[in-house]
C-alpha cells in the first residue's frame, strides 16, 4: 500500500498584516506519496516556492495542518523544525547554493556534519553519493571550478546526504541549459525510485517525467 | 569536515578583509603587551617598595641629616657604639650602616658622597628607602674594591664630572679638580676628595633627579678619605614584618633616646605607592581599551560576513544546522582572527617594542607623573620585550575571549535569521 510522505489539510500561508498581507497559499490539501516524483508548476508569484518551504519545514503555515514524515510540523519549534530539516529533508536549489571555500566533497559532507556522524562515514558516504551523481573524479573541486551541471550534481549528492525521505527542488534546472537540465531530471527522477522528490519548475521536461503534475495559481492548486 | 575546519577555511576567503582585520587587531594587541609589560614592571617596583620600605627604620643624628661636612662636623653624627646599642633586638633581619656627605660639585651643584658596606644596599640620599638603583654602565662594588678608590656614580653625577655615560666602557677616572667647592658653600666643613685620581667602575641611574647627583664609595674608602674613625651617618634597620615595625622602631627609640631620630618610612611607601598605583589604574584603562577595540574590530568584521554569507547561512540552515553548528564557524573565525592579529602584535611588540618602549612609555604615562619623578622614572622603568609562557597564554586568552565576544552578535543574528529569505534575497 501507498505510504504518504507528506499531507497537507486545509493549509494558509499570509505573510503580513491587515490590509498590507499577501495570501500566499490558500486553502492547500495535498498529499504526496513516497517514492514519487511531482511536479508543482504555475506561474512566478503563484505560491510554488511557499509551499515547497512550507513541505520543507523551513516555514510554517498559518493555519492547516502540515504533517510529513509523520511529524505534525506546526507543532514543532524552530529547533524542531531544524531537526526534521537535517534528517527528513534535502534541498536543491535553483542557483546550486554550494558553499565556495569548500570541495565538492566537503560540500557532500556538511550536512552529515549536523547529525555528528563520524569522520570516515562521512567522507565514505560522501564519495559513494558523488560517484552516484558521476563527480567521483571531482570530488576535491571547488564548486568555481565546476561546471553548472556538475555543480547541481554535486547539490543533488549533497541532498542526500542525509538518507532524507524526501528531496525538494526549486527550479533544479533553471540555471542550466537543455541538456545539462535533462541530466539532472534524470537524476532526480533515478532518485524517485526510492525518495519522495518533489520539484517546483518551469520545465516541461521535468513535469512530462513526473508521476505526478501539480498547478497552483493564486495560493491554491488546481489538478 | 568540522564546522571547526569550516570556520578556518573561512579565514581565508577574503584575504584582503583578513589581512586589514589582522592589521587592526595587532595594533591594539601591541598596546595590550605594551600594558602588560608595564603592569609587570609596575609590581615588580611596588614588590620592590613593600618588601623594602615596609619593614624599614632609619635612624639619623637627632635633628640632622647625618652629613658628615655639615656644621658641627663629626659630633653631629652618630657616635661609633650605636650599633651595638641595638644589638639583640628581636625581629630585625638586618643592619646597614653609612656615611655620607654632601659636596659641592661644579657650578655649584651639590651632590652626596655616600659610603656604603660592600654587598650592602646602595641608598639614595633622596629616596633611601628604595635602595640599589639600576647599574646602567659598568659594574657593581666587589669585595676587593673595599678600601681602594674606585666609585659608583649616579648618571647626573657622571655628566657633571664630564663623563660621558653613553661612552663609558667599564671605568674611567676623574679628578680632583672637577670637585670645586663653590663659594661659602658649606665651606667650614668641607673634606673634598682628594689626592688621587679616583677610579668610577659603573654608572647607576635613580629613580629620582636627586638620586642620580650622588656618588658611592666603599665604606673603608669613605671612611680613609673623609677621615672618620667610628661615626656613623645613618642606620637603616630591616625588621621581618610589617607588623613588627611600629614595635621594633618604638624599642630603638628606647634605647638612643635623645640620641636619634628613628623614622619609620611609612610616608615615603605611601607616596611611592600612590604614584605606581596611579600608573597601574592607567595601564588597566589601556588594556581594557585595548581588548574592547579589539572586540569593536571583530564584531564589525564578523557582521560585514553575516550580510555578505547572508545565502549561505540560510542554505546551512536549509540543511537543518543549529545555532551552535553555525555559531562554531563564527566563533572559529573570529578566534583565528584576533589570534593572528595577535601573533602580528607580538611579532611587533617583539622587533620593535625595545626600539619604542620608552616613548611609548613617555608619550602614555610621562604626563601623568608628578614632574622631577616622571623623566626619571621613564629612564629607570625596566620593560621586558621577551616571550614568555605568560605572553603565549594571554594571546590565546585573549583570542578566545575576544573571539568569543566578538561573534556574539553575528551569532544572534543568524539564529534569528529565516533561512527561507536568506536563501531568496541573500
Amino acid at each position: 500500500m501507498d505510504k504518504s510522505t507528506a499531507k497537507l489539510i486545509g493549509v494558509v500561508k499570509t505573510y503580513g498584516k491587515g490590509h498590507l498581507a499577501v495570501k500566499a497559499l490558500d486553502g492547500i490539501d495535498l498529499n504526496v506519496m513516497e517514492a514519487t516524483m511531482t511536479a508543482i508548476v504555475g506561474p512566478s508569484g503563484s505560491g510554488k516556492s511557499t509551499l515547497l518551504h512550507v513541505i520543507g519545514a523551513m516555514d510554517k503555515a498559518t493555519k492547516g495542518e502540515v504533517e510529513v514524515v509523520g511529524v505534525d510540523l506546526n507543532a514543532l519549534d524552530q529547533k524542531g523544525l531544524a531537526k526534521v530539516r537535517r534528517e527528513h529533508i534535502g534541498f536543491v536549489f535553483q542557483t546550486f547554493n554550494l558553499i565556495p571555500i569548500l570541495s565538492a566533497l566537503e560540500n557532500v559532507m556538511l550536512p552529515m556534519e549536523f547529525i555528528r556522524k563520524g569522520r570516515r562515514q562521512k567522507k565514505e558516504r560522501g564519495q559513494h553519493l558523488l560517484r552516484k551523481v558521476h563527480l567521483d573524479h571531482r570530488l576535491r573541486h571547488k564548486p568555481t571550478e565546476l561546471s553548472g551541471g556538475e555543480q547541481q550534481r554535486v547539490a543533488i549528492a549533497r541532498a542526500l546526504a542525509n538518507d532524507p525521505a524526501i528531496v525538494l527542488a526549486d527550479e533544479p534546472t533553471g540555471n542550466l541549459d537543455t541538456k545539462t537540465g535533462r541530466i539532472i531530471c534524470d537524476l532526480l527522477r533515478e532518485i524517485a525510485a526510492e525518495k519522495t522528490v518533489i520539484v517546483v519548475t518551469h520545465d516541461e521536461h521535468i513535469a512530462d517525467n513526473a508521476d505526478r503534475v501539480i498547478y497552483i495559481s493564486d495560493g491554491q492548486l488546481h489538478a | 569536515m568540522g564546522m571547526l575546519l569550516y570556520g578556518l577555511k573561512n579565514v581565508g576567503r577574503n584575504k584582503i578583509r583578513t589581512l586589514i582585520v589582522v592589521v587592526l587587531i595587532a595594533l591594539p594587541f601591541f598596546v595590550l603587551l605594551m600594558m602588560s609589560s608595564v603592569e609587570n614592571a609596575m609590581n615588580n617596583q611596588i614588590k620592590r617598595i613593600r618588601e623594602n620600605v615596609a619593614t624599614l627604620i632609619q635612624i639619623r643624628p637627632r635633628g640632622s641629616l647625618g652629613h658628615i661636612n655639615q656644621a658641627g662636623g663629626l659630633n653631629r653624627l652618630l657616635p661609633g657604639d650605636v650599633t651595638g646599642k641595638i644589638k639583640g633586638l628581636s625581629h630585625i633581619t638586618k643592619v646597614e650602616t653609612y656615611l655620607i656627605a654632601l659636596e659641592p660639585i661644579a657650578n655649584y651643584y651639590m651632590t652626596v658622597h655616600t659610603g656604603v658596606r660592600i654587598g650592602d644596599k646602595k641608598r639614595l640620599e633622596s629616596h633611601g628607602e628604595v635602595g640599589d638603583p639600576k647599574i646602567i654602565k659598568g659594574r657593581d662594588f666587589t669585595m676587593e674594591d673595599n678600601g681602594q678608590d674606585v666609585a659608583i656614580v649616579g648618571k647626573a653625577y657622571a655628566h657633571k664630572v664630564g663623563v660621558d655615560v653613553d661612552a663609558f666602557n667599564g671605568e674611567t677616572y676623574f679628578e680632583k679638580e672637577v670637585l670645586r667647592p663653590g663659594p661659602g658653600v658649606l665651606k667650614s666643613g668641607l673634606r673634598s676628595i682628594g689626592g688621587k685620581p679616583f677610579k668610577i667602575v659603573g654608572i647607576f641611574s635613580s629613580e629620582y633627579n636627586f638620586g642620580d647627583n650622588q656618588m658611592f664609595l666603599p665604606y673603608e674608602t669613605f671612611k680613609r678619605h673623609y677621615k672618620v674613625s667610628e661615626e656613623v651617618s645613618k642606620i637603616y634597620i630591616t625588621v621581618d614584618s610589617v607588623e613588627n615595625l611600629e614595635k621594633v622602631a618604638d624599642e630603638v627609640r628606647k634605647r638612643l633616646g635623645p640620641l636619634a631620630d628613628v623614622i619609620t618610612a611609612k610616608s615615603g611607601a605611601k607616596f611611592v605607592s600612590l604614584a605606581l598605583g596611579t600608573m597601574k589604574k592607567i595601564t588597566r584603562a589601556w588594556v581594557i581599551i585595548s581588548i574592547l577595540l579589539m572586540i569593536l574590530i571583530i564584531l564589525f568584521s564578523m557582521l560585514l560576513v553575516t550580510d555578505t554569507r547572508y545565502k549561505e547561512i540560510g542554505t546551512l540552515k536549509a540543511m537543518g544546522a543549529s545555532a551552535s553548528d553555525i555559531g562554531k564557524q563564527f566563533v572559529t573565525e573570529s578566534v583565528i582572527l584576533t589570534l593572528l592579529g595577535g601573533i602580528l602584535g607580538t611579532i611587533l611588540f617583539k622587533v620593535m617594542g625595545s626600539r619604542i618602549g620608552k616613548d611609548f612609555f613617555t608619550h602614555t604615562f610621562y604626563v601623568y607623573m608628578p614632574g622631577k619623578y616622571g623623566q626619571s622614572l621613564v629612564e629607570n622603568i625596566i620593560l621586558r620585550y621577551d616571550l614568555s609562557i605568560a605572553t603565549i597564554i594571554l594571546l590565546v586568552t585573549v583570542s578566545i575571549i575576544v573571539g568569543l565576544i566578538g561573534s556574539s552578535y553575528a551569532i544572534l543574528k543568524t539564529h534569528k535569521m529565516s533561512p527561507m529569505e536568506a536563501i531568496r534575497y541573500g
